[in-house]
């Protein structure tokens, strides 16, 4: 084999600029190839994180009627939630879980001294509100004590403090929602873009208003961290469902039943698109790479032709047909494999110095690097293009009848 | 050593030509025999034939005892590496490989080790007087300097038979007589059996059997 890849070196070094030529059309397409790649996988990261940072890091839980017979009970019965499942799941401590908090919400007719505005009142737990993407702008959030002694205190949003207070201090005013007074004691802004007119309040007071003698409760919600990927999210989801349907006497097959949402339609949905991204820039790349492959191919049969006579001579010089095959071959593989390989590294060092300039820079664009398993990728590709180019040629060089070769100019 | 028996061949083509028209020939191991005839006689087409460079329609050819006849391609292969050696006007040595790499060529596809093979071509160069012109590429020797690399390359493997096509014809006269004086000393020194296709009369002069060929056929054989 040392001998075979001399006799093509010793080929390649009289043919340095046909070689140059040839490799750099390699080179560009596998440079092209990766930093495509990286920047793909780049945009990827990029919106996968400004999309987990901007999407609630939550779960809500929400039940219906069931659709499925479960353990010798029928379907359409009507499955609730309650405080014990809330606590039974905070016990259980999943895995990237933080909180658990159940929430009871009701339409409320907010009133005050000057004016009065339809709202939506939410029962909650300390912590809630912040979970919520808001800030606790002036006064407190709701606490402990509040929920322990159903205090009729409450946290308003900015923009139901701008209806009813005209953006001034609510902190320490009183508010009426369906008639019983409540003590102002924070006001809390979104940190979105928008904001909605709500009020929030201690879960044991409201439901204590509004739902005495049923124990039911709107939803549960579920914050976590630390999840970087649909799957483990997927996991999570499964987990729930698996230790809340036991539970509720549901099947954990039943998604009428027993509701998990994560705002998935969108994250698949966008996970969706940068695949089809990921696809699209191979499809690019490869093809830019076989016009780089082609290239070598052409090259490679002119470079056969040139050699006609050559190849001839050690033919009757004793080379079989496999030998002029190998030849051909090695020398396409070599010139593709080095040229492909210093397209590659470069192609790395791209990516290198986008993530190093560009990253963090550029909205939705972080770490533009290759994967390790993509390299290795890069590399079966190289070793597949040069066979690829040199099969042709090498197959022609091997069929020509020596006598012709041998007289060839 | 060669045996000819009923040699047919045809080149194809929309008028076929019909070359060799049932050739009997026997060479026997050691003689220097030399191929004469006009062009298109058809004894370049003989010499393809006996070199396993090219192969024949109808007859039987036995080279050494073996029968060359639809052999696999490997085996045609050890065949021209192991019992042939070429001698081509135009020397066919390869540009890029200096006149010791050319030598060594056919004893790379024998499997020899590169040093072995690079000392052997060596010695043969240092045979052929050129020993000191091991590393210059083809373009940088005279004619006759790159044909003695080429018979230095023809005798290296110890062939059984030495096949020269038109060896001198791109030499003067004194480079000529080197050339031919040093195919007579192996066909003695070493009693290799060398066949010479040539269209002068000095060179067929000097060697023990002239085959004259005409219209695809020999229509004289004197010793």
């Amino acid at each position: 084999m040392n001998d075979l890849i001399n006799e093509v070196l010793t080929s390649m070094k009289s043919n340095r600029q046909r070689i140059m030529l040839t490799g750099f059309a390699i080179a560009w397409g596998m440079f092209s190839l990766v930093v495509m790649l990286g920047s793909a996988g780049g945009i990827q990261k990029g919106m996968f994180k400004s999309s987990s940072l901007d999407m609630p890091q939550y779960t809500t839980i929400t039940t219906g009627k069931t659709s499925m017979a479960w353990n010798g009970m029928g379907t359409d019965r009507l499955v609730k939630l309650t405080l014990d499942d809330a606590e039974a799941l905070e016990r259980q401590r999943f895995d990237h879980v933080d909180d658990v908090f159940p929430v009871f919400s009701q339409p409320a007719l907010a009133s005050c001294v000057n004016d009065y505005l339809k709202t939506a009142l939410t029962g909650c737990a300390p912590g809630y509100i912040v979970s919520q993407y808001n800030t606790i702008l002036r006064g407190r959030d709701i606490n402990a004590t509040d929920l322990q002694e159903r205090r009729k205190v409450c946290v308003l949003s900015d923009r139901l403090c701008e209806e009813l207070f005209g953006g001034a201090d609510p902190v320490g005013w009183r508010l009426n929602f369906d008639g019983n007074s409540f003590l102002v004691v924070g006001e809390c802004k979104s940190r979105h873009d928008y904001s909605i007119v709500e009020a929030f309040a201690p879960i044991s007071t409201v439901m204590a208003m509004y739902s005495p003698d049923d124990p039911a409760l709107g939803m549960i919600q579920v914050t976590y961290s630390g999840i970087e990927d649909l799957g483990e999210l997927q996991r999570l989801t499964s987990s729930l469902r698996g230790f809340l349907s036991p539970r509720l006497m549901c099947s954990p097959k039943d998604n009428k039943a027993l509701v998990i949402r994560n705002d998935f339609e969108t994250v698949i949905g966008l996970s969706k698109i940068l695949t089809y991204m990921g696809v699209f820039v191979w499809i690019i790349g490869i093809a830019t790479l076989i016009t780089g492959v082609v290239g070598v191919s052409n090259i490679m049969l002119i470079t056969v032709r040139e050699r006609t006579r050559e190849l001839g001579v050690r033919r009757a010089m004793g080379a079989s047909r496999g030998s002029i095959i190998r030849l051909v071959l090695l020398e396409s593989v070599i010139i593709t494999a080095i040229f492909g390989y210093i397209g590659m590294m470069l192609g790395i060092g791209m990516t290198q110095l986008l993530s190093a300039v560009l990253g963090g820079v550029i909205p939705y664009f972080t770490d533009p690097t290759v994967k390790f398993s993509t390299i290795i990728g890069c590399n079966i590709i190289l070793i597949l293009a040069g066979i690829a180019a040199g099969y042709v040629p090498a197959r022609r060089a091997s069929h020509c009848k020596i006598v012709d070769a041998l007289i060839a100019r | 050593m060669i045996d000819f028996k009923g040699i047919h061949k045809t080149y194809p083509g929309e008028v076929p030509l019909h070359v060799l028209k049932g050739v009997d020939l026997h060479i026997d191991e050691g003689e220097l025999v030399s191929i004469m005839g006009a062009s298109g006689s058809g004894k370049s087409t003989m010499l393809n034939i006996m070199g396993i460079l090219d192969d024949y329609d109808e007859g039987e050819y036995r080279l050494a005892g073996k029968l060359v006849r639809n052999l696999d391609d490997r085996t045609e292969a050890i065949y021209r590496n192991k019992l042939i050696g070429f001698i081509f006007q135009s020397f066919n040595l390869i540009y890029y490989k200096n006149a010791m790499e050319n030598v060594a060529l056919p004893l790379y596809y024998r499997g020899v080790k590169r040093k072995e093979r690079n000392d052997l071509a060596m010695e043969y160069l240092d045979k052929v007087g050129l020993a000191e012109h091991w590393h210059h590429l083809p373009m940088q020797l005279s004619g006759g300097q790159r044909q003695r690399v080429a018979i230095a390359r023809a005798l290296i493997t110890h062939p059984k038979i030495l096949l020269a096509d038109e060896p001198t014809g791109a030499l003067d006269s004194k480079t000529t007589q080197e050339v031919m004086d040093m195919l007579c000393e192996v066909n003695r020194k070493e009693g290799q059996t060398v066949v010479i296709v040539t269209h002068e009369q000095e060179i067929a002069n000097q060697t023990d059997r002239r085959i004259f060929f005409k219209d695809g056929v020999i229509y004289k054989d004197e010793r």
